[in-house]
């Protein structure tokens, strides 16, 4: 881009660039490899999920969801254990960013306006997941008890069948009927 | 830059350009989640570590709690583009979709580095279309004038969280002509010889008019209510009564012409003038400051009342016949804007023919001969002739060592023919790329000069 070209401007609200988005993104992916653990490889990792977060959000917003369960279990992190919180907060909120930064570039403006309706939704999910992680350390305490562990595959069965429902809602369906398609292609 | 012409200039188009989709399709970042969640719900319950459910839970959770679910039509239209409120040309866009949902924006345009913005549709829907509705500014922040192809949009809506997007869907840019602006000139220096018995200036004739011109003998014709009865109380005598009458200079318009070169169009990087570059969208080029100049003194004078005429040393376009008036002054910034350079031009034999006593303003980079013999023969013919140079500043910076020998050379040429202008009695004034409101010095002094010089024989100037 050179200093004398002229740049078109859309005149919307208050907005940040795609730019400043994607190494929030950033930002906020690299503590969840943080928190649970500091040697020198974790950091390097944390550094490139970091770089990847920020240049493919699209692509990494799910990636991180698995990096970060592969990476609890490799390390064996206890569910009682303070890290787990900041890992369900860092992962969510790198979701939550990393859906509207996957829809901009860098030179995009992206308006406050569409970052500021996500708040409550995040806050409800926020809440709704750290009180799963809540209920996982009570059942980790009670593993005597078989009855526990039913009443949890009940729940995780039930709200799975939530999310199903909730999905079909909200997703459109893909796939056109025959009658559609003719007509499409006429 | 000035205000433009007119304050406020849309321009109509016989059908401004829309565009809609109202298919959706799952976003494929979306669909991995979903997916991802699933997976680790499941290694969750198998492994017996609930904690990791928490976190597979997230991506479904957010797309349940999110707000604008996917669905409807959604488009994009352009409701009008011009100089709406300034010189810079700007459009208004009305944007509909999802309520709640989201619209990526895209404004492009040719040789211009396109806009992109992600919008916030309302929460809430319009009652008769039942979208979340939007209204918009693009601006377009050139200085240069003429025809532009502007106000290309690309769009696609994306519903709340961003799991489901439509097919981007774009509309053309529009042809749009951009107006010169106008600057203020104060004074405008005026013709050797005015025409007409009636106008805003004083001429060299005795006639109907406010500037007094003498005391004279009562003669056959001379109008009662002219008799001076003070003079003619002191100079009389007993058994003698002669009658003295007050003169005054008669009043007369101007015809003015300007000749405006438009073969050429070169910006100030001097790299771009052998056509390998493209000039930049963001700097005045010659031919902007010549419709520039050429506007600015077509109101100043039309303004007064005088008659202004245009050529096109190009010989594209018909000229325009010297007239008065508000339309004329429209038909004169749509004949400058259209005016552009074409790859051939005729070579004029002689010199244009002009109206008797009119005074011709040459308006040229001086690059080439032509424009200098047209102004040397009228100046010959005993029009009183303004060269107004319109060469922007010259950069340097980016030419090799040939081609700065050669731009050396052009320059040299270019010099000697504006010192032999100047010579020849033909004053040159420079029209620069000026700020808004720039007032044109030397425009005024050559205005200023005629009024001292030619006091009472040539009309004076123009205040």
């Amino acid at each position: 881009m050179s200093d004398d070209e002229a740049q078109l401007e859309i005149e919307a609200g208050p907005a940040i660039s795609g730019a400043l988005l994607r190494f929030t993104v950033a930002a906020v992916a690299m503590p969840a490899l943080l928190s649970v653990s500091s040697t020198t490889y974790h950091l390097l990792g944390a550094l490139l999920l970091g770089v990847v977060s920020a240049a493919r959000p699209g692509a990494w917003a799910a990636g991180l969801v698995l990096v970060a369960c592969v990476t609890l279990l490799a390390l064996e992190v206890s569910a009682y254990s303070w890290q787990v919180p900041l890992v369900i907060l860092c992962v969510h909120a790198t979701w939550a960013l990393s859906v509207i930064a996957a829809q901009v570039g860098w030179r995009t403006r992206v308006e406050v306006e569409v970052l500021r309706p996500l708040l409550v939704p995040f806050v409800v999910v926020q809440l709704t997941v750290q009180a799963l992680a809540a209920v996982a350390v009570m059942l980790d305490a009670a593993t005597s008890l078989p009855w526990v562990g039913i009443v949890a595959v009940a729940a995780i069965g039930m709200l799975s069948w939530f999310l199903h429902i909730q999905l079909r809602a909200r997703l459109p369906r893909q796939r056109l009927s025959r009658t559609r398609l003719y007509d499409s292609r006429r | 830059m000035t205000a433009p012409a007119q304050s406020r200039m849309p321009q109509a188009q016989s059908r401004m350009p829309q565009a809609e989709a109202d298919t959706w399709h799952p976003q494929a970042h979306t669909m991995a989640g979903v997916g991802i969640s699933a997976l680790v719900l499941v290694a969750a319950i198998l492994l017996g570590r609930p904690e990791l459910a928490a976190i597979g839970a997230i991506p479904l959770l957010s797309i349940v709690f999110a707000r604008g679910a996917a669905g409807g039509a959604t488009g994009i239209e352009l409701l009008e583009a011009g100089q709406l409120d300034g010189p810079a040309p700007s459009a208004h866009v009305r944007v509909w979709g999802t309520p709640g949902g989201w619209l990526r924006l895209r404004a492009r345009a040719a040789h211009m580095l396109p806009a992109e913005t992600l919008l916030a549709l309302p929460g809430h829907a319009d009652p008769e279309t039942g979208r979340a509705q939007r209204r918009l500014r693009v601006r377009a922040p050139i200085v240069r004038t003429g025809e532009h192809r502007l106000f290309g949009l690309d769009a696609a809506s994306i519903s709340g969280i961003g799991s489901a997007a439509t097919p981007v869907f774009s509309t053309e840019p529009v042809r749009l002509l951009v107006r010169p602006a106008t600057q203020p000139l104060p004074q405008v220096p005026l013709p050797h010889r005015l025409d007409g018995l009636t106008g805003a200036h004083r001429s060299r004739r005795i006639g109907d008019g406010g500037d007094f011109h003498d005391i004279h003998l009562f003669t056959a014709g001379d109008r009662l209510r002219r008799i001076d009865w003070r003079t003619t109380a002191r100079h009389a005598a007993p058994g003698r009564l002669d009658l003295y009458v007050r003169r005054t200079y008669a009043t007369a318009d101007a015809t003015i012409v300007i000749a405006i070169d438009s073969r050429d169009d070169v910006g100030g990087d001097a790299s771009t003038w052998s056509g390998g570059g493209k000039l930049s969208l963001a700097e005045a080029t010659s031919l902007d400051l010549a419709r520039e100049a050429a506007a600015s003194l077509s109101k100043a004078y039309l303004d007064a009342g005088d008659r202004v005429g245009i050529e096109d040393l190009a010989g594209r376009q018909r000229p325009l016949p010297a007239a008065s008036g508000s339309r004329h002054l429209e038909r004169i910034l749509r004949q400058l804007t259209t005016a552009s350079p074409r790859s051939w031009s005729t070579v004029r034999a002689r010199a244009p023919q002009i109206p008797s006593g009119a005074l011709a303003f040459v308006v040229s980079t001086f690059l080439d001969e032509e424009a200098a013999l047209v102004a040397r023969q009228w100046h010959a013919q005993g029009h009183r002739v303004i060269a107004v140079d319109v060469l922007p500043p010259i950069r340097t910076g980016g030419l090799t060592d040939r081609m700065l020998t050669a731009y050396r050379m052009v320059a040299m040429e270019r010099h000697d023919r504006i010192v032999r202008l100047r010579r020849s009695g033909i004053a040159v004034v420079t029209w620069t790329p000026g700020a808004e409101g720039t007032t044109r010095p030397e425009i005024v002094q050559l205005a200023r000069a005629q009024g001292r010089v030619g006091h009472g024989r040539r009309g004076g100037s123009r205040r």
